[in-house]
């Protein structure tokens, strides 16, 4: 069969924003190699990903799909992959200043960021389980090396080497799940699963192969019970990587399961339901519950994003659109909220010792501006109004109450009364005066002060006028 | 060929448990590691005869990237081993337990 070079073309040009991630995640790591000046990198990473981001918006697509229905453009992949840019784009503001903070002088840190973006970007736009796949793991390579980025320290190895099991065990999950869709259905592609779902009633091997496919995708999102890794790699890996791994992860993953979802179940499958039910109720109750006895910061972040994996999951249960958007805008708050609080611990980390409860006391009153976006980002956590936060979880609780699960709504509003507990500590620490005045050294620099001030706009914009953002899914949809 | 589909992916299932049961009980990370190869190669047997099955190429497509996938992993998987070895003297799980509660 001759090649369609048209046809090439307009595909090649459809998956443009990821080609254009990968070729600048290419230009970085040959940057690193040959030791050009490494104040370039975090420059070149940035412009990267927003020039993607202007392809992504601007350009309108010529087809809604791309290489034979494996990819598809516009909508959904223009969503996903505006927030996953977004908050590259932020990352790589502080990244620069975060990095020489904790004495690593490694260019490959940009390089390994934006391969891991290009399979975020790959994710949000498979529509194949193939895509999700190869999206999936293009994502966690990277990140087990950037956990273990300090290749000196022992917590930092520990934390790889634990991200890095669990990773690739969850994978072999995700892809025996894929291999026995494939065998009851006889396809791959999203799409075609659900017109056979349509036409016929699928065995008990189709839903063994959706049952572990998603305790792989439980797995990568840590929700509980496949949840116990998550706090031991935010824990230990460099803040500048957990900033990222906890939040593009979790974007990009939460979306590809909303994306599955949506296209598997147009409509909606009641056995899909009940999991995720059960595994977002586990979920709320130990995340918050555990992370009350945490003195960890770092830690403390990690159980809430098990939390927050709850709460997302909820969006899950409804399977109708809105459900999907109020996971969109959940998830797109939750990932700069949670960025912002790693990036400002980040700051106040001293000499590599770990922010812990006690040794955040009164840094409030030192580190006027890093005080506030962490209290604002905590506050957006809690789900308090006016921050980003409250307008996400409403969406979420108010369209799980709309499909009929009140019970879960209540935990939910229950759990998240809970966590005002420990969240709550982290600002009383803040803003206790400390018995010694000792000031940290190495404030956050201008730039990285601007992209953390940014992400704050961004938690208080969304949670004042949440139109704004609303509206910009509904509209891309 | 078809009449054996069955007894493959029965052998693909036992392979994938016994990986599974590897990473659970299995204490040196090389041994863990080997044991989610296991897995991932108990899939591509599955994907092989599935494949056959349905008279589609699909499923012979995601083996090849199965085992480059895999193959970046055991890569990126044997660093993170060495540096933890080199800094700690063990590769035993039970022992690299730094980080808890």
């Amino acid at each position: 069969m001759p090649i369609d070079l048209n046809l090439l073309l307009r595909d090649t040009l459809s998956v443009a924003p990821v080609l254009i991630v990968l070729l600048s995640a290419i230009v970085l790591m040959m940057m690193s190699a040959s030791k050009v000046q490494s104040k370039m990198l975090p420059w070149v990473a940035g412009s990267g990903y927003l020039i993607s981001f202007l392809a992504l918006t601007f350009v309108t697509v010529p087809s809604a799909s791309a290489f034979s229905g494996m990819v598809n453009t516009g909508s959904f992949a223009v969503v996903g992959g505006i927030m996953i840019l977004v908050l590259a784009f932020l990352h790589s503001m502080i990244s620069a200043n975060l990095l020489q903070k904790d004495g690593i002088y490694l260019g490959e840190f940009y390089a390994l960021q934006a391969f891991a973006i290009t399979g975020m970007l790959m994710m949000v736009s498979a529509n194949d389980l193939i895509m999700v796949f190869i999206g999936i793991e293009t994502m966690s390579i990277p990140f087990y090396a950037m956990a273990g980025l300090k290749r000196k320290d022992v917590r930092s190895n520990e934390s790889a080497m634990k991200y890095f099991l669990i990773g690739a065990f969850a994978a072999g999950f995700l892809l025996y799940g894929i291999a026995l869709i494939y065998g009851a259905t006889g396809t791959t592609n999203l799409t075609r699963i659900a017109d056979y779902l349509a036409s016929q009633t699928p065995g008990a091997f189709f839903w063994v192969g959706i049952g572990l496919m998603l305790t792989g995708f439980f797995f990568k999102v840590s929700a509980v019970p496949f949840h116990f890794w998550a706090p031991d790699v935010y824990q230990g890996a460099p803040t500048v990587s957990s900033a990222f791994l906890a939040t593009g992860g979790k974007m990009a993953t939460f979306m590809t399961l909303a994306l599955v979802s949506m296209k598997l179940f147009p409509v909606p499958s009641a056995k899909w339901a009940a999991v995720v039910a059960v595994v977002a109720a586990l979920s709320m109750i130990i995340g918050n519950v555990t992370a009350l006895a945490q003195t960890n910061v770092k830690r403390i972040l990690g159980y809430s994003s098990v939390a927050h994996a709850g709460y997302l999951l909820l969006a899950l249960l409804s399977q109708t659109t809105d459900g999907y958007q109020a996971l969109a805008y959940y998830v797109f708050v939750y990932g700069i909220t949670t960025f912002a609080a790693f990036a400002v611990v980040g700051y106040l980390e001293k000499d590599g010792n770990p922010v812990t409860l006690d040794s955040l006391k009164g840094l409030g009153f030192s580190h006027r501006t890093e005080g506030v976006i962490l209290t604002i980002a905590v506050i957006s956590l809690m789900g308090i109004p006016p921050m980003g936060g409250f307008v996400g979880k409403y969406l979420v609780f108010l369209n799980a109450y709309e499909s009929g699960h009140l019970g879960l709504v209540i935990l939910g509003v229950v759990t998240s009364m809970v966590s005002v507990g420990y969240y709550l500590r982290i600002i009383l620490s803040l803003y206790t005066r400390p018995e010694s005045t000792e000031v940290i050294a190495n404030p956050a620099g201008a730039f990285a002060l601007t992209g953390l001030i940014l992400a704050a706009v961004i938690i208080l914009v969304s949670g004042i006028y949440p139109p704004v953002f609303t509206g910009w899914i509904t509209s891309l949809w | 060929m078809n009449q054996h589909i069955d007894a493959i992916v029965a052998l693909s299932a036992i392979l994938f448990s016994m990986g599974v049961l590897g990473v659970l009980t299995r204490k040196n990370a090389i041994t863990i590691f080997m044991s989610v190869e296991l897995m991932l190669n108990s899939v591509n047997l599955a994907l092989v005869a599935f494949s056959r099955l349905h008279n589609d190429i699909t499923g012979q497509m995601l083996v090849i990237f199965v085992m480059a996938i895999a193959a970046a992993e055991v890569a990126v998987g044997l660093a993170i081993v060495i540096s933890i070895f080199r800094n700690r003297q063990t590769a035993d799980v039970t022992e690299i337990n730094l980080l808890r509660w």
